[in-house]
């Protein structure tokens, strides 16, 4: 059996997240994981899970920074976003209607 | 002593004229000349929540940095008042003594906490206190950290308040509504607005930040979201949200989504953030 020859890698952004920090630097750490492995891989998952006492500004400002360096529409293509609840995801959506939407 | 504010001799809840009316005590406190040494007399308040702790210790700190030190005076009965000015940390803030143990099996409250930026775990202690009390969904869980945490950027990203903000929780288990107060003393949301949209009055400012997608935009992540997704995850919850800022009030519930809006009979110094939500998803709306 072959391996598959691009996995897509997953970064669970609660293991990047700071409690003592700044949500904002924490959000830009995700960010920053997702820029470096995408230069190897076409694809890369990003996992809110457990992410709870986060405000718009951790996700607009993940989205900001993605959109800086990749631009809207490798953002739109290249990675996938899951959501843990439907709070969350609506929270979620939200921030990409302005950040993304506005961009792309 | 050059004077004495007595505050409201009722229950001081979440309600708008009850949160008011303190407010209207206060007021002489807040714009009192600066050396002016006061006392406010809090003894014949049979109740006390979250939102009455939040503004009177940010009132006692502002007036304590703008050189206006005073003292107040709590009730000590009946008994679970009493409890509840130690498990808020009123008492220890205030006069010293004894730090309130929130993880004691009897608190239901999340003391008093001063901050001046957002930090990551900054809703963990309500989230905490709540879990042990009650099964939290996940739903529930962002809904509750992720409101607490919008009105802390905010207070970070876009008040000026000298004393940063301050903070006050309590979990109801007999309703299973948790409520939560976040105050802070800067320059409130119409000052905040008019930054970017030229001068703009305070109901019309708090009309446009509970619709969304208004903002100064203090820094560039701010989007206009905040208060939006505030007001949203309370009238989802079936809960109320009540916001005092600058002469301007709304309070928003699932009965009244877009919001209500009040001028204040008193100008209010910064923003007051109070809200409630119901944790049991079969009262959501």
């Amino acid at each position: 059996m072959n391996a598959d020859p691009d996995p897509i890698p997953a970064v669970i952004a609660r293991d990047l997240f700071d409690p003592k920090g700044s949500p904002a630097a924490s959000a830009s750490a995700v960010a920053d994981v997702v820029v470096g492995l995408l230069r190897s891989h076409e694809r890369v998952r990003v996992s809110f899970e457990s992410l709870h006492g986060i405000s718009s500004a951790y996700f607009n400002t993940l989205l900001l920074r993605l959109v800086q360096i990749l631009g809207p529409q490798a953002v739109s293509s290249r990675i996938e976003f899951s959501t843990d609840s439907r709070a969350q995801r609506v929270a979620w959506d939200r921030s990409w209607s302005a950040v993304v939407g506005r961009t792309a | 002593m050059d004077f004495v504010v007595a505050a409201p001799a009722f229950p001081i809840d979440v309600r708008y004229d009850t949160v008011v009316e303190l407010c209207e005590s206060l007021d002489r406190i807040w714009n009192a000349p600066a050396g002016a040494a006061w006392e406010l007399n809090l003894q014949n308040c049979g109740y006390l929540g979250p939102d009455a702790a939040a503004l009177v210790y940010a009132t006692y700190l502002n007036a304590r940095i703008s050189g206006r030190p005073g003292t107040v005076r709590l009730p000590d009965k009946p008994a679970a008042l009493d409890a509840f000015n130690h498990f808020s940390g009123l008492k220890h803030l205030l006069h010293g003594g004894k730090r309130p143990n929130r993880d004691h099996p009897d608190c239901q409250t999340v003391p008093l906490n001063h901050f001046y930026q957002a930090v990551g775990n900054q809703a963990d202690p309500i989230l905490t206190l709540v879990r042990r009390h009650t099964t939290l969904s996940k739903d529930a869980e962002f809904y509750l950290g992720s409101s607490f945490a919008e009105v802390v950027q905010n207070i970070e990203d876009h008040a000026g308040s000298p004393i940063g903000g301050v903070s006050c929780a309590r979990y109801f288990s007999g309703s299973n509504q948790v409520r939560v107060a976040v105050v802070d003393m800067g320059d409130g949301i119409a000052n905040t607005l008019s930054r970017k949209l030229g001068r703009i009055d305070a109901v019309e400012a708090l009309r446009l930040v509970v619709r969304g997608r208004v903002t100064s935009q203090s820094t560039e992540r701010n989007q206009g979201l905040g208060i939006s997704n505030l007001a949203g995850a309370v009238a989802n919850t079936g809960g109320e949200l009540m916001i005092l800022s600058g002469l301007g009030a709304a309070q928003v519930s699932s009965k009244a989504r877009e919001g209500e809006y009040t001028v204040l009979p008193i100008r209010f110094p910064g923003t007051g953030v109070f809200f409630k939500m119901n944790l049991d998803e079969h009262r959501w709306t």
